[in-house]
């Protein structure tokens, strides 16, 4: 008999049911040395939605269609109901269906935001308003991108035809976590509700230990040592029109421009619960490494050295924006600076 | 979702790592390091530690020295075999009371009668500050902590799961090492742990414990006999009458010990090395 999604509240070894893939995402998996490839998601129907993990996913499937399942396992899993779909489990594609997904939202803080719960509710105060046209499926929309804070951490978010004004603090309810060159973004659309209220953001407060980081967000920082200070590290060649390095005085995307020099460095920092690596450059690396004027009238070995003394060996506090990258996380530091007594002794008090 | 690829390094203290007795091997490729799995819970394979070295020696073929935390001491063993021949030479130029901060891999030696000592293999050494020391402490004490207070909830618990674990606001990682903890050291006692931790380190940030520690070494200098050292009883009086108190006495005498300063030379009889 075929169950209703909403109605799967029990484990159980056999389960049929019509649905329609509402996100699909591949992943890794490393057991004992052998690698292999599978599946998870969300599958809905206008009665709910049940996350699933794939181990056998038929490759033709996307995001969006209507299927059919038949013999796949509901199993408790993080203290949830989850589906299997295993090599046991039947999977028709149903091009011909059409399907009403009724969608529960949870309400998360920005810095919790995870791909793992792609429906969300958030609040914010939006800075960093821009508005430009673009064309889906031949209409012409606006675009309008952002960035949201809630004084726990920031992310970028996208709204397709739905105005967002710069400094509003609002409630979105339905905008859709998604991936963006390695940086956890919010998409708005249509029927993302937006509404006005007032949010309190503390200052100063989004020092975090590293393990407590589940995904790559911004405006966070960490209190750490660093180590291992890279041999890249030192001054650099830039691309006068994109910013980007510029490997043998050439810019792959802009043959022509000049490059300018500049500084730049990768270190890792170790807080004791993980560790991250961390890139930092101009200003902000000048002014923490001590180097001072033209930087083209400095030995390069004394800029690689100012870089590795100011960094190895010392405690510092860095904030930035993270990114991910495989299985690892990165971040581009924005801040950075030493740590006090009193800071330490602060330290010492927590969790006591 | 992890962090890195590359493992990071646990800052723990060496009374953790010196009580643990449970290895775990890394997968099926015999060449990786196993995971060293102690009381509370933390999987080490790499290790960063701040203190004072205590002992510095080298010969022909390895460079050892001890470095002191607040409550005991990691022994560092470089050879000039191996992969870390060049932070040998850079070791070579630490001595006696420096203070220094380590990165290294831990291995392990298990001896007939069951127990397990452990070795750092230093990857990296730098100079440290009387700063990085307090951090290090601060910071490595707070992660204990953490750690106990998750563990306290899955003692609570025995259905404990990681996901109920870090629904109370915990990591995922430190939620496992707790439910690591609770299943493979199930007689251990938690609480003494961080309380020796907690105490010692208080007493090493504050100075405490170096004040104390250079009394009663004084009192043992003067009052040493030859042959027979000092009484335990004698240097608790002699300390007490210089307003330091019993617990401060066993800590600083743990602390010489662990330096290299005094020995026992007979139950409760001390005396300088």
């Amino acid at each position: 008999m075929k169950s209703k999604i909403g109605d799967i509240k029990e484990p159980s070894p056999s389960v049929e049911l019509t649905g329609k893939i509402v996100s699909l995402r591949e992943a890794k998996s490393n057991r004992n040395g052998a690698e292999s490839i599978y599946h998870y998601g969300i599958i809905g129907d206008d009665s709910g939605t049940i996350q699933f993990t794939a181990w056998n996913m038929p490759s033709s499937i996307r995001e969006g269609d209507v299927v059919e399942l038949k013999n796949c396992t509901a199993r408790i899993y993080n203290d949830r109901i989850r589906l299997t779909i295993s090599s046991n489990t039947e999977v028709v594609l149903r091009p011909e269906e059409h399907m009403e997904v009724k969608r529960v939202y949870n309400e998360f803080r920005i810095k919790d935001l995870n791909l793992s719960d792609p429906y969300v509710t958030v609040s914010g105060t939006l800075s960093a308003v821009t508005e430009r046209e673009t064309e889906i499926r031949g209409e012409k929309v606006k675009l309008f991108n952002a960035f949201m804070d809630d004084g726990t951490a920031s992310v970028r978010i996208s709204s397709f035809g739905q105005p967002i004004e710069e400094g509003s603090q609002i409630k979105i309810t339905g905008a859709k976590v998604t991936e963006f060159n390695g940086r956890l973004s919010l998409t708005m659309g249509q029927k993302t509700q937006v509404e006005k209220i007032k949010v309190s953001i503390e200052k100063g407060n989004r020092q975090y230990l590293l393990w407590d980081m589940v995904s790559p967000v911004g405006n966070v920082g960490f209190t750490g040592i660093p180590v291992n200070v890279s041999d890249r590290s030192g001054i650099i060649e830039k691309c006068s029109v994109c910013g980007k390095f510029a490997e043998g005085s050439v810019c792959r995307d802009h043959l022509d421009a000049a490059v300018v020099k500049d500084v730049s460095c990768y270190f890792t920092l170790e807080d004791g619960t993980g560790s991250i690596s961390c890139f930092m450059d101009g200003e902000i690396l000048k002014k923490y490494a001590g180097i001072e004027g033209d930087i083209e009238s400095i030995d390069p070995v004394e800029v690689k050295q100012r870089i590795v003394k100011s960094l190895e060996s010392t405690v510092v506090k860095v904030e930035g924006n993270m990114s991910q990258k495989g299985e690892s996380f990165r971040l581009k530091v924005i801040s950075i600076g030493t740590v006090d007594d009193k800071e330490v002794q602060a330290e010492m008090q927590k969790e006591q | 979702m992890e962090f890195s690829k590359r493992e990071p390094s646990r800052w723990i203290f060496s009374r953790e790592l010196k009580d643990s007795s449970q290895i775990e091997e890394s997968g099926q490729d015999e060449r990786l390091r196993p995971y060293i799995i102690t009381p509370l819970g933390t999987k080490v394979k790499r290790i960063m530690v701040c203190g004072l070295i205590t002992s510095a020696t080298s010969e022909e073929a390895s460079t050892k020295i001890v470095i002191s935390d607040p409550v005991g001491s990691f022994y560092v063993s470089a050879s000039s075999a191996g992969f870390n021949e060049l932070v040998r030479t850079e070791m070579q130029q630490f001595k006696t009371g420096d203070l220094a901060l380590i990165m290294g891999r831990v291995t392990h030696f298990k001896t007939e009668d069951g127990a397990f000592l452990f070795t750092v293999n230093p990857e990296r050494i730098w100079t440290a500050t009387d700063h990085i020391k307090k951090f290090w402490n601060a910071r490595a004490l707070r992660i204990a902590s953490r750690r106990l207070l998750a563990i306290r909830e899955v003692q609570k618990s025995p259905n404990a799961t990681v996901s109920n674990i870090s629904k109370l606001g915990y990591a995922r990682e430190e939620a496992e090492f707790a439910i690591n903890a609770v299943s493979k050291y199930p007689d251990y006692d938690f609480e003494k742990l961080l309380e020796a931790v907690s105490t010692s380190v208080s007493k090493d940030q504050s100075g405490e414990l170096v004040e104390a520690k250079k009394v009663v070494l004084e009192i043992i200098r003067k009052r040493s006999d030859d042959s027979k050292g000092v009484t335990y009883e004698e240097i608790v009086k002699g300390a007490n009458e210089l307003g330091i108190e019993k617990k401060t006495v066993d800590d600083s005498l743990n602390g010489l010990g662990n330096d290299g300063d005094i020995f026992e030379v007979s139950l409760k009889r001390f005396k300088i090395v």
